[in-house]
């Protein structure tokens, strides 16, 4: 039985159908990639998998069982902007947050107090949430998020506003919440993150499921069609001594850090790009067969006009 | 859930009476009160070293017809009933400069000395031993002109406080001998007016103006109380709701507490906020200080019947104005839209006279079953005494029910209304948010 089923849900506002019929299934331990374009429905999931508002048709279920008031407890939710308030000291917002997901007694604050700590925002529990800047702002919303310790944690947008010594932090967090058994939804546009995140992901598009399924086979199943919709072939990163561009079937070449990329032309494979460089004595101290990126895939799906892809 | 609910209201009511604004107005308004009175004292007392008042007035005579007898002449005839609150104003007044002077001056009168001539009479005039000289010509009796020299030009002079005593003093004379005392008595003061009225079982009683100023002052208090506090709340509310919103901390709390409860503890923590700041308004003495000077009656059962409708009616107008405000975009917008029920509160005062003068008509009975004019009307027929027992129940049952009814509807709409940004819902989408769980 998986922790969150979501099962044919059909939400709409006004006529307007926001959440069209999306299944899936999301298990403890797993991080799950919630994606889409800009309004493509993903926040109405959100908050219908929040029970803060109810699906038109279908269910969701946690547990095999519709939720109840009882399980705001054990939802964490991240919200996209910044949802503090701005004219209260940290610790007090954290304190009713905590409360608010039925955390009780005396220690709340010291709960609290400790999460700050360990975020490197100990000295800051005492001042009011607009002395702090954004970036701050965003891990005192994680701290709130984290702090009862939920089942099932939600997090819209987790990265924007942090440095990269923070977004290694949070994505360090996100990991340990994956060993802990915690069952993480997470919803962004970044794709880098996601391939570095999640286990599987589903996309939505004007309220449909378009994509569902692990990375990499969605990642597998895309790479020959986006090839052939984009009219290229594949890019290869290629290191060493000679000038690969002379390669009869490399179409471009360009710097990719200290080593070059190169687009091939769609009947040169990486395996006989190797075979013909090599063949012209020239030397590779690094290759990398490119896979197609899943922004491509993002993009090229959100792009298709609709029911173009299943 | 009901943990929650507190949880909320703990935190509305903190974070409202830790505000610096509801600190300054709760502790303010009395010491500001208290600050004018004082003033008023000290600038009264200081004029009055200068203005004290005579309490007596000269008289020319020329025309050989006014009669100044020893003792003074009152200034009005005031009914006994409205005597209490007279006394109690002017004790209240007590040593408070020229006002003091002016009701001490319109309870005692004023004494009458008779002069030779104008002469000696401004002299005494000048001298201060008189606060007014009269002079009555030759041709009185013709003309009824009197010359009048007043030692002050202030409209509270003395001369202007005895025209009324100088009135009752020359129809004494002019009648002398001719009527009789007691006939004169009652052309100075034809009428003293019992107004008898129903009561409850059918019975004639007597129910004068200032018994029905009694007795309705409690529950007027009431509905005064209740419109200030259900705006000033709705204000807070809305302003509170408004930059959850705005600030999208709505998000998260929905995700933790269902809106229902949400909505009732915030209506409980405002509402326990005005409570508190009536409490302290009372324990310093403000309050209590304006029901004895109007001598109002204090009946328990009549306090804990209004202080039953102040609440619901409360929660009501509360969960109506927050509802129908979350419905707006933006702080502004909101607040307009919520104030629309202000009218539905305020109704019954339309009318107050109707309801007054047959508490238990057609008219005052239909304001008491509609939940939204209820508890203006009833606090007002509960405080004519003639509302029967069983329509006060059902008044209460009624609008505890519509409380019931309103909290579930408006929950859906203030659910949905709260996720919305930037646009603005038509009438029929707002019905289907009722409608749907």
């Amino acid at each position: 039985m998986p922790q969150l089923l979501v099962d044919d849900a059909v939400k709409a506002y006004d006529g307007k159908v926001a959440v069209d019929h999306v299944s899936f299934e999301v298990n403890g331990g797993e991080v799950f990639g919630l994606l889409g374009p800009n309004g493509a429905g993903k926040s109405t999931l959100i908050r219908m998998t929040m029970d803060i508002l109810r699906p038109d048709a279908g269910r969701i279920l946690l547990d095999g069982r519709p939720s109840t008031n009882a399980d705001h407890d054990r939802v964490g939710y991240l919200p996209e902007e910044r949802g503090l308030y701005r004219k209260q000291k940290v610790l007090d917002v954290l304190d009713y947050f905590g409360r608010l997901k039925g955390m009780r007694g005396p220690d709340v604050r010291q709960k609290a107090q400790a999460a700050l700590d360990e975020m490197g925002l100990g000295e800051w529990a005492k001042k009011r949430v607009d002395a702090l800047s954004k970036g701050m702002q965003q891990k005192v919303q994680i701290v709130g998020t984290l702090l009862h310790d939920p089942d099932i944690v939600i997090l819209d947008e987790p990265f924007s506003g942090l440095d990269p010594l923070n977004t290694r932090l949070v994505k360090e967090m996100i990991a340990g919440l994956k060993r802990a058994g915690k069952l993480v939804v997470l919803s962004t546009h970044q794709m880098d993150q996601v391939e570095e995140l999640c286990d599987r992901i589903v996309m939505i598009d004007r309220g449909k499921r378009v994509l569902y399924g692990t990375v990499r086979e969605i990642k597998k199943r895309y790479a020959p069609e986006l090839r052939l919709a984009s009219g290229k072939g594949n890019v290869v990163v290629v290191d060493g001594e000679g000038d690969f561009a002379r390669i009869e079937g490399v179409l471009d070449a360009r710097p990719s850090g200290l080593a070059t990329a190169l687009s091939l032309a769609p009947e040169l494979t990486p395996e006989r790009f190797l075979e013909r460089a090599l063949g012209a004595g020239m030397t590779i101290s690094h290759f990398e067969a490119s896979p197609t990126p899943l922004e491509a895939i993002f993009v090229h799906v959100a792009t298709a006009p609709a029911g173009a892809v299943s | 859930m009901k943990g929650k609910t507190f949880i909320v209201a703990r935190r509305e009511f903190t974070s409202t009476v830790f505000r610096w604004g509801w600190i300054i107005g709760t502790f303010g308004m009395p010491v500001f009160v208290g600050l004018y009175a004082g003033l008023i004292f000290l600038i009264g007392s200081t004029a009055a070293k200068y203005e004290k008042p005579t309490g007596k007035a000269g008289v020319v005579d020329h025309s050989g017809i006014v009669r100044v007898e020893a003792g003074r002449e009152p200034a009005a005839n005031i009914p006994d009933e409205a005597r209490g609150a007279v006394d109690a104003a002017s004790k209240m007044a007590g040593g408070a400069g020229p006002a003091a002077g002016i009701i001490a001056g319109m309870l005692a009168g004023t004494e009458f000395i008779r002069f030779e001539d104008e002469e000696s009479a401004l002299a005494a005039l000048t001298r201060k031993e008189i606060g007014a000289v009269f002079v009555v010509p030759k041709d009185y009796l013709e003309t009824g002109k009197v010359t009048s020299y007043d030692a002050s030009k202030s409209i509270f002079s003395e001369g202007k406080a005895s025209r009324q005593p100088l009135r009752r003093l020359l129809v004494k004379s002019l009648t002398h001998d001719r009527i009789e005392p007691e006939i004169v008595e009652r052309i100075l003061d034809p009428t003293d007016i019992d107004t008898m009225a129903r009561d409850r079982d059918g019975k004639w009683v007597k129910r004068g103006i200032a018994d029905v100023v009694r007795r309705l002052g409690v529950p007027l208090g009431f509905a005064m109380l209740l419109m200030i506090s259900i705006f000033t709340a709705a204000g807070t509310m809305i302003q509170g709701v408004s930059e959850e919103k705005e600030n999208r901390v709505i998000e998260v709390i929905l995700s933790s507490v269902d809106a229902r409860s949400l909505l009732f503890g915030k209506l409980l923590g405002l509402g326990a906020a005005g409570l508190l700041q009536l409490g302290i308004w009372l324990s310093m003495a403000l309050v209590p200080i304006v029901l004895l000077v109007a001598g109002v009656a204090l009946s328990p059962l009549t306090v804990i019947l209004c202080l039953a409708f102040f609440v619901l009616a409360f929660l009501l107008y509360g969960t109506l104005i927050t509802a129908t405000g979350s419905i707006g975009t933006n702080a502004k917008d909101m607040q307009q839209y919520g104030m629309f029920w202000g009218i539905g509160c305020a109704a019954p005062m339309i009318f107050i006279e109707v309801i007054l003068r047959d508490p238990n008509g057609t008219a005052a009975r239909i304001l008491s079953y509609i939940p939204l004019t209820a508890p203006v009307t009833m606090m007002m027929r509960i405080g004519t005494g003639e509302a029967p027992a069983w329509e006060i129940v059902l008044a209460l049952v009624l609008l505890t029910a519509a409380v019931a009814v309103t909290l579930r509807f408006a929950a859906r709409v203030f659910r949905t209304a709260l996720l919305m940004y930037g646009k603005r819902p038509s009438l029929p989408e707002i019905f289907r948010w009722m409608r749907q769980a």
